[in-house]
């Protein structure tokens, strides 16, 4: 009985993927044209391309992805090498889940008033950056952490015995060492950026015009869709062609993190 | 240098909480304490009441944790104890795939086949939610029953047990892991907006299978560009009671990241 | 060796740290060409329709952030933005905090199903139908079809103006669906058979264009088209402002002059809402 269940439910989850990729190429199809990714959007974004969301979204990612790999990196390693079982420690690791957890839709609404308004950056790229950075710090502290515990322990015995350093092994052995894991962990925190609406909404505005500086507002590709579907009357068709677009960059993202962490991540 | 650089991060979310307790406590000003515990939300006739889109939170996530533990869990014994390899492989990338995809996608999709369907309802938002959870759990699910040790296995089987105490004796042993998942599969469908905004009708009333429903968030992503004055404090509050109910259900079960070093 | 290595990590922090402050402070924040309006999702296709021409004629950017009319005021109040939208009248007491620029006009729209047959309907029989008092299609001799009442989020202007018209309080209406913005509620409107909203009629008329499946219906007997909009005779229309802090100058007010001008009625006209004579 538990195999056909399993069975039945295996071959839904499957077709359910499939059907949305199927759904997404053939709604999204009719609103595709030659030149949709080097077009800037028309209508309000009913009509015309994507490039200058294109734009944008990969300005606010990648800088936000930076930005929160500069604090996440250190915060990981010092974690890993410092922390004892105190209870300052046990209330870091309590902080870093409840961030982890804090929803997109409440860092949103954090940076939409700090930063948006007290800061006085307004709707704009920098503020979305500043915000989706403070959403994915929590997301890279533990996933490096994860990373950088993971690595033989036996190494940083042998480094020991050699005389090294604890940076030494830090910065030739242990870094060196966990580098894909590093790497396939920030790529995932670039896959959550890229499909983060709530935040962003909020922060980085909608507009669709090409930014000019981080002081422009500029929605990413998750945020358009959204602001088609919410927004801009009859918006659907052309939501659907941005978010088959998204679909197909989520699934490359997928690919770079399955290839990053090596083969059979979940083959053992 | 690298100790001020690795502050930032935690302390970005120790502001966060901040924030929203002196938000919250500023808005306890204006709004009165018996307001919030009325059984109505309707910011234009100052009525606060949080109960409504608290039940709609809690009956959305509950419906969706059910709907996950039946496929979720049946999807990794089935994979764990009879697929192919191939087959393991298969379902692998159609799950990392399906866990991928954003929020709008989700909410897109659902908005087109399953509103169709049930309406924008309760049960609209309790598969919209499932279906962003399921990923995580099955695979999260799947590598708990691998930590099962084959030999069990290969006890109870030996022993001629059915397929049902086998199940069981496997699930027993990954129980931790199990519930682990659940954890983290609640909290992420406590936290989700945009993809039960777009299907649950969001109206703030007592929970109805085929009937609207708001949830803390749904409110939130729904009336945050709009709110001015009490109603804007009244969105902090509702912020700060969806983070403690995350908080509050992720410390009931965390996964270790202090380890004894050797 | 030790040294080194510190130095390697100085180093790369140092420079890291440098990022962030390029980041954070490299550009001034140059607000002498850009102008911010937020407020109002019903001016909101105005303004970015007026954009392109706009952007043309001035080396001006536009920020347009849709939101709700009381937000607009808020914002246009705190300073936040150079013009506030506002889909509805202000408050005596509002109007005497701002300077207020009427800009067009807009009809409500009732809105139902393409294949519903409804033609026409009164505002007495929509004031039932949003206190649940008709439930059914059938009730108003159309198909057995419950009726899904769509309504506004608090908040937004269009909610008010039907609560005035259609003389009914917040605590009266049973909706079935909230939706925010209009698009949403186009939205829904298109997709659920029983559906009937409100809602802003240029939209309206831009999204059956398009092919969604929804129509207008007379509203206590007058037609609902931007004509009769414009000469008064449809009941449920509302003015649409832009209110602003200070008297606009510079930027501020060449956006006033571009919809007042010949292009900017050509425009608003375009959106299907009804120019200031």
């Amino acid at each position: 009985m538990i195999k056909t269940i399993g069975q039945i439910s295996v071959w839904l989850l499957i077709g359910l993927v499939v059907w949305m990729g199927v759904d997404m190429a053939v709604r999204g199809a009719s609103g595709f044209h030659f030149g949709y990714l080097f077009e800037a959007p028309a209508d309000m974004g009913r009509s015309g391309g994507i490039a200058t969301i294109l734009v944008s979204t990969a300005l606010i990612v990648t800088l936000a992805v930076v930005l929160a790999v500069l604090f996440s990196l250190p915060a990981a390693i010092i974690y890993t090498e410092f922390q004892r079982d105190t209870r300052f420690w046990r209330l870091m690791h309590i902080i870093l889940d409840i961030g982890v957890g804090a929803p997109r839709i409440v860092w949103g609404l954090f940076g939409g008033v700090l930063f948006v308004g007290y800061f006085n950056l307004g709707f704009s790229i920098l503020s979305g950056i500043i915000t989706l950075a403070c959403l994915l710090a929590p997301i890279l502290v533990t996933g490096f952490i994860v990373g950088l515990q993971a690595t033989d322990p036996a190494l940083r015995k042998q480094c020991v015995a050699l005389g090294l350093t604890r940076w030494s092994t830090l910065w030739n052995q242990v870094l060196p060492a966990a580098r894909p894991s590093l790497i396939a962990t920030a790529v995932l925190a670039t896959g959550r950026g890229c499909g983060d609406a709530a935040a962003l909404l909020f922060t980085a505005g909608v507009a669709t015009t090409l930014p000019t500086s981080l002081y422009d507002s500029g929605a990413t590709l998750a945020v358009f869709v959204f602001h088609l579907l919410t927004v801009i009357p009859g918006g659907q068709t052309a939501a659907y062609t941005a978010a088959a677009v998204l679909f197909v960059i989520m699934l490359a993202i997928q690919w770079m993190i399955t290839a990053a962490n090596g083969k059979g991540r979940f083959a053992h | 240098m690298l100790a001020s650089l690795a502050a930032v991060p935690p302390l970005m979310v120790v502001l966060l909480g901040m924030y929203l307790v002196v938000c919250s406590i500023s808005a306890l000003l204006q709004i009165p304490v018996a307001e919030l515990f009325a059984v109505q939300w309707q910011p234009s006739g100052d009525s606060y009441g949080v109960l409504l889109l608290l039940t709609g939170t809690v009956t959305v996530t509950l419906m969706a944790l059910v709907l996950t533990l039946l496929i979720g869990l049946s999807t990794s014994l089935y994979l764990t104890l009879y697929a192919r390899p191939k087959m393991l492989q298969v379902a692998n990338t159609a799950l990392g795939t399906l866990g991928s995809l954003p929020s709008v996608v989700i909410g897109l999709w659902a908005m087109t086949w399953v509103v169709p369907l049930f309406g924008n309802s309760l049960s609209s938002a309790a598969i919209t939610a499932a279906l962003m959870i399921v990923p995580t759990f099955t695979l999260l699910c799947i590598s708990a029953l691998k930590q099962v040790p084959a030999n069990l296995d290969e006890n109870v089987r030996a022993l001629g047990c059915s397929d049902r105490i086998r199940a069981l004796v496997i699930l027993q042993h990954a129980r931790q892991g199990v519930i682990r998942a659940l954890v983290l599969a609640a909290s992420r469908a406590l936290g989700e907006a945009v993809a039960i905004y777009l299907v649950a009708g969001n109206i703030a009333q007592w929970p109805e299978l085929f009937g609207p429903i708001a949830t803390l968030t749904t409110t939130l992503i729904g009336e945050l560009d709009v709110a001015t004055g009490a109603h804007r404090g009244a969105l902090h509050i509702l912020a700060l009671l969806i983070m403690l109910l995350i908080t509050l259900v992720s410390l009931f079960c965390r996964p270790k990241l202090i380890r004894k070093r050797t | 060796m030790k040294t080194y290595l510190d130095s390697k990590i100085k180093h790369v922090a140092s420079l890291a740290l440098m990022m962030v402050m390029v980041l954070l402070s490299g550009c001034g924040r140059d607000t002498t060409s850009q102008l911010n309006i937020t407020g109002a999702s019903t001016v909101y296709p105005i303004i970015e329709m007026a954009k392109e021409g706009f952007t043309k004629q001035h080396d001006i950017r536009l920020n347009v952030q849709a939101g709700g009319s009381t937000r607009g005021f808020e914002d246009t109040l705190a300073g936040r933005n150079d013009f506030g939208a506002m889909a509805r009248d202000l408050t005596a007491e509002e109007a005497a905090r701002v300077e207020v620029f009427p800009i067009a006009y807009d009809g409500i729209g009732i809105v139902v199903h393409a294949s519903n047959p409804l033609k026409s309907i009164t505002t007495e029989t929509l004031q039932r139908i949003y206190r649940k008092e008709i439930t059914n299609w059938s009730q108003l001799g159309g198909p057995n079809e419950p009726i899904v009442a769509v309504n506004k989020a608090d908040g937004h202007a269009t909610l008010k103006v039907f609560m005035k018209h259609a003389g009914l309080t917040r605590d009266e209406i049973k909706a079935d669906v909230v939706a925010g913005d209009n698009a949403q509620v186009i939205r829904i409107a298109a997709n659920t058979r029983g559906a009937v909203a409100y809602v802003s009629m240029g939209e309206v008329i831009e999204a059956a264009a398009i092919g969604m499946e929804l129509k207008l219906v007379n509203l206590d007997g007058i037609e609902p088209t931007i004509e009769q909009v414009a000469s008064e005779a449809y009941p449920l229309r509302r003015t649409l402002y832009l209110v602003s802090k200070v008297p606009p100058a510079g930027n501020a007010s060449l956006l006033l002059q571009f919809l007042s001008s010949e292009e900017g009625k050509q425009i608003i006209k375009r959106g299907n809402y009804v120019p200031l004579p």
